[in-house]
């Protein structure tokens, strides 16, 4: 051991005494807004083999010899910037990178678009807002996870939805994070919209597997969605009027250059607008809307240490009256998270994040009726987190990066409590208290001028924590006493060979841990499903991941290909139990089975990335199975979101300065259900019974979507607008969203026969929305 | 307090608020593709022991495939005619008789379909026979185990139950609800059971109609408070009840309610359970359950029970 640290030493001074070799390093920004901008790339114009790219606060760090150099920044929509240095000392070098346009949604032309290639992990994407922008649009509403569902090796959970299924795993399996806060719920209006405003949004990254090492706890994806840090040049103000909803969004300095705010907000109106003509017994008093709120501040301390304060607090409300039974109910729900962080230069090349994060999920239903009869069923998850990311720039071939972090989680996944009459009953259920942790080391290694590894290794512990008394054993546990701990090593590793200018070979394996776990009974992801920690009965989740790709890119990097396979095996998979009746009576880890699963597919991803025409096809072949052993026998089945043809097609063509078309086709075979096999006659009813589990598939789905966007000229060259016009479904294809069986169909001569019936919600439904900004 | 679990466990106030929210949705028939079928044995009997209690009882039937279309002739030949069937009680093994309804005079034929809840008309066109202990050889006791034994054709049905020990009720009143029609009034009960779990189903008539049970009609007392618990007993609906009929678990005043109130085994129970769930649930937001029977070698249930009978009029 004492050796194996002097060789560490050694190499360690060998590196930092090459005196002929110094650090440029800094940060890269947006010239109008100083927003910094999350993975540009720096490199040396002349050795195009020495480049870094900026982390997730802009900053960047490199190693280069004396003398003369041409650094050019690059970022996917910016013109590139040139800096001439002569090179005698340790330099910090800041870039402000101009788009040439702003609230355009224009995809601009990039110098340097080779990231296809040369990145060396797999299955990673990266959607810039202004891209998303340009698509078409359900009722007007921007959606973030709607354009994550068009990616190769992610599928939805139905007609409408938000909720993501990646490469074969539950919803429960993706990481959403937003500015590092754990988001539980993606979904507004039970999923039909998310809860990501797209105005407060700068970066989404989403990674098809476990991610680099910094990533844990879940193992299918990770969705990191940055917030935008607020313009520091200048005030705007932005807006939009949509079908549905309306929104708006201020930002600025507070100290030019130093400190900046952004403030964003958006409220649905729908319901409100009908309220006057609800007059019916049954639905009078009955409203529903959402509504979320981001803010963020930051503030540059000095040129080694920036605070970033950000939160986000959003509410779906659902209510419900009923003059005619004195019953109502109320449904509020949503998320609440706020982040607090410190970006620190130790030096040149090494940085560190250090973090605070709060976040919360809950969901409360409250109902009243007859003679002052109540009840309240909710489901909370409230967490505090403390995590440090380390980040350190050895050499132009190795970035070493490494941290901590521990989550205290209180998970109350229901609680009931109802009172009639004076008589107050409460479920016994207890919160559940529990500690996640994790330390990690990642090295992204440039072996040779074509091969390049990023090798990571991460150890989560998860404590289940007192208070507590155990189903088990009876035993009470004191506040913080462990009940019980789980953990485990999950190495990853990421491996590209580059073959020629154009082409790379990558591959990929990771392992994890997922120790908190959504559970659902429906054959949809909803507001209701609860999560539930990792306790005595209730394992973690395991995964690995394999994977393997060829990338190619043609015509100077206009067009670029991947193909990529994948084998997922999971273990510790949950599901309730066959026989399963929603209750109060018993825990609902005692509910639970578990078993295995495995997923495997094959992703081709085609993408223009320039010129007028831009856009992608995606077209993913898979299958998703788990295996219980008291399910089905044991027999192997497929998940309800086993899609064996996934495909989806985006196209954006800019006319001119005022016009831009796009269009959206996607296709996908059908969600799959339990279909009814029999029926039975018994207590004087005819009852059904239920066939091999998902073993029947809706109709495929396939939908076309087109906007057009007009912005008009105006002489102000301060105020803009943008009107955006959509068709959502334009051949009114009436995709299924589920089918449901009508068994009282006996006709006037005693004969019977049941019928089924599909049920389709989103007809074709144009909208506009309207987009300013000065 | 029952409605509350009902309308929480209920999957059906997603749907509503998805109506509610878009106003847009549209349905039209579909023909699913055919699921494999093959045809099962339905078992439905009962051990009672109660006031008026029936002797035990099979009633035999076969499973139809989903997407058939059965007229009454098809129901009345689901009916199995040709089983042997025995009970095993105590060692002893006692065979339950076959008896064919047409046989019977008109008055009895009517009053035993009232009782195992067939249409009389089906008598007519069809040879519907059941199998019953008639000459009550069988002991039927309070914590007795009953093994049932059915063979038809080359299949072997095995099922087994208990019936528990009894839990009567403290007391049983009606109320009338605010907000709703005065001449009607919810039926509350009193219970504070003795140590341990229980498990419950329970059924009422109105005047001289018939025994019908609600939507949910078993639970247990494990969440009871050491003091016992009031809570309601929502009339059964029956097939006239209109939905959203704010009177549908209402008695009215002057009504005589027999209400049959029993304790039943824990596999008794989770049939009913699942049963009673299964029946209510579909949709996009339905969960895939199925009924757990105790029958093996074929479906449906194989119940003992202890049951009292309460009658009052409402006021």
């Amino acid at each position: 051991m004492q050796n194996y640290l002097w060789v560490i030493l050694c190499f360690w001074v060998v590196s930092v005494g090459q005196s002929q070799v110094y650090t440029v390093s800094g940060y890269v920004k947006d010239a109008s807004t100083g927003e910094t901008l999350i993975g540009a790339n720096v490199y040396d114009k002349n050795n195009t083999q020495i480049g870094a790219s900026t982390n997730d606060y802009g900053f960047y760090s490199m190693r280069l010899e004396k003398g003369g150099h041409t650094l050019t920044a690059s970022y996917l929509g910016y013109e590139d910037q040139e800096v001439i240095l002569d090179l005698s000392s340790d330099q910090r070098i800041n870039f402000n990178l101009s788009s040439g346009v702003r609230i355009e949604e224009v995809v601009v032309e990039a110098k340097k678009k080779d990231a296809n290639i040369s990145r060396t992990e797999m299955g990673v994407v990266e959607l810039p807002m202004n891209e998303i922008k340009s698509l078409p649009v359900l009722m007007g509403e921007t959606d973030i996870l709607k354009v994550v569902q068009l990616l190769p090796g992610v599928s939805s959970a139905g007609e409408g939805s938000t909720g993501l299924y990646v490469r074969g795993g539950g919803p429960d399996q993706n990481l959403v994070l937003l500015d590092e806060a754990v988001v539980y719920n993606t979904g507004h209006m039970l999923g039909f919209f998310s809860v990501f405003n797209g105005d407060a949004v700068k970066n989404i990254t989403l990674h098809k597997g476990g991610g680099p090492a910094k990533y844990g706890g879940r193992l299918s994806s990770v969705l990191d969605v940055r917030m935008k840090d607020g313009n520091n040049q200048s005030f705007h103000v932005k807006g939009g009027i949509g079908v549905i909803s309306s929104k708006l969004n201020i930002e600025g300095p507070i100290v030019k250059n130093k400190a900046s705010f952004v403030l964003s907000g958006r409220r649905t109106y729908v319901l409100d607008i009908v309220q006057p003509f609800l007059t019916g017994d049954n639905f009078k008093g009955t409203n529903y809307y959402f509504y979320d709120f981001n803010a963020k501040v930051n503030y540059t301390l000095s040129d080694r240490d920036r605070l970033y304060l950000s939160g986000y607090f959003g509410r779906d409300v659902f209510s419900y009256k009923s003059s005619k039974q004195a019953f109502s109910v109320n449904f509020p729900y949503g998320n609440a998270t706020s982040t607090i962080r410190w970006n620190h230069l130790f030096n040149d090349r090494f940085f560190m994040n250090l973090s605070g994060i709060f976040n919360n999920y809950r969901f409360d239903f409250e109902g009243a009726a007859q003679e002052n009869a109540s009840f309240t069923l909710s489901s909370e998850v409230l967490d505090y987190t403390l995590k440090s990311d380390f980040e350190f720039y050895w050499n132009n071939t190795n970035t070493i990066k490494f941290g901590l972090q521990s989550m205290y989680h209180r998970l109350s996944p229901r609680t009931l409590s109802f009172n009639q009459g004076g008589q107050k009953v409460s479920s016994p259920f207890a919160p559940k208290y529990a500690v996640e942790s994790a330390v990690y080391l990642q090295d992204d290694w440039t072996v040779t001028r074509d091969f390049e590894v990023h090798a990571g290794l991460r150890y989560s512990m998860f404590n289940h924590i007192g208070p507590y008394t155990s189903n088990l054993t009876g035993r009470t546990y004191k506040d913080w006493e462990i009940v019980k701990t789980y953990g485990g090593w999950e190495p990853r590793l990421s491996m590209k060979y580059t073959l020629n200018a154009n082409t790379s070979l990558k591959s990929a394996i990771s392992y994890g841990n997922q120790y908190i776990h959504l559970v659902s009974n429906s054959t949809s992801t909803l507001p209701i499903d609860v999560w539930v920690p990792s306790s005595e009965l209730v394992p973690p989740q395991t995964g690995i991941q394999l994977s393997l790709g060829v990338f190619e890119d043609f015509l100077n990097h206009e067009y670029t290909t991947s193909i990529e396979g994948y084998y997922k095996s999971m273990g510790g998979q949950i599901d309730y139990a066959e026989y399963y009746v929603p209750n109060f009576e018993h825990e609902l880890e005692e509910e639970f089975v578990f078993g295995k699963g495995q997923a495997y597919g094959i992703e081709l991803f085609v993408k223009k990335q320039s010129g007028n025409w831009t856009g992608w096809l995606g077209y993913t072949l898979s299958r998703a199975e788990r295996t219980f052993p008291e399910i089905e026998e044991g027999r192997s089945f497929k998940t309800v979101y086993d899609r064996l043809h996934d495909m989806s097609v985006v196209a954006s063509y800019k006319l001119n300065d005022q016009w831009n078309f796009s269009g959206v086709f996607v296709y996908g075979s059908g969600k799959r259900y339990t279909p009814l096999k029999s029926l039975y006659r018994l207590d004087r009813e005819l009852n059904v019974r239920y066939g091999p589990r998902n073993s029947a598939q809706l109709e495929a789905y396939h939908r076309l979507d087109i906007a057009a966007t007009f912005k008009p000229k105006h002489r102000s060259k301060k105020w803009k607008d943008a009107w955006v016009f959509s068709i959502y479904n334009v051949y009114n294809r009436k995709n299924p969203l589920f089918i449901y069986y009508d068994l009282s169909t006996g006709d006037a001569n005693g004969e019977f026969q049941a019928k089924a019936y599909k049920v389709t919600i989103f007809p074709i439904i144009p909208s506009v929305a309207w987009n300013f900004e000065f | 307090m029952k409605w509350i679990l009902e309308f929480l466990l209920n999957p059906s106030w997603l749907s509503m608020i998805i109506i509610v929210l878009l106003g847009m949705s549209c349905e039209e028939e579909v023909i699913p593709p055919p699921v494999e079928h093959a045809k099962e044995i339905v078992v439905e009997g009962y051990v009672e022991k109660g006031e008026g209690a029936m002797p035990p009882y099979v009633i035999l039937s076969y499973s139809f495939p989903f997407f058939s279309k059965l007229s009454t002739e098809d129901f009345a030949k689901s009916f199995i005619n040709a089983a042997e069937v025995y009970v095993v009680y105590s060692g002893n093994r006692y065979e339950l008789e076959k008896v064919c309804l047409k046989d019977l005079p008109v008055l009895l034929r009517e009053q035993l379909a009232r009782q195992l809840g067939v249409n009389p008309a089906l008598f007519e066109s069809a040879d519907l026979c059941f199998y019953i202990d008639l000459m009550r050889n069988i002991p039927v006791e309070e914590k007795g185990t009953y093994y049932l034994n059915a063979i038809v054709g080359g299949d072997t049905i095995k099922a087994e139950t208990t019936i528990p020990e009894p839990v009567e009720l403290d007391s049983l009143y009606y109320l009338p609800v605010v907000g709703v029609d005065s001449s009607y009034r919810e039926m509350k009960a009193s219970l504070d059971p003795p140590e341990g779990l229980h498990y419950y189903r329970y059924f009422a008539k109105v005047n001289q109609g018939r025994f019908q049970t609600a939507s949910r009609s078993v639970f247990t007392d494990k969440l009871f408070s050491e003091e016992g618990l009031d809570f309601r007993l929502p009339k059964p609906e029956g097939a006239d009840t209109k939905p959203g009929d704010p009177t549908r678990f209402l008695y009215e005043v002057g009504d005589t309610v027999t209400l049959k109130w029993s304790t039943i085994d824990e596999a008794h129970y989770d049939f009913w359970r699942t049963l009673e769930y299964n029946r209510q649930n579909q949709g996009p937001f339905s969960s895939y359950t199925r009924v757990k029977s105790n029958v093996q070698g074929g479906i449906g249930i194989w119940g003992g029970m202890r049951y009292f009978i309460y009658r009052s009029i409402v006021e």
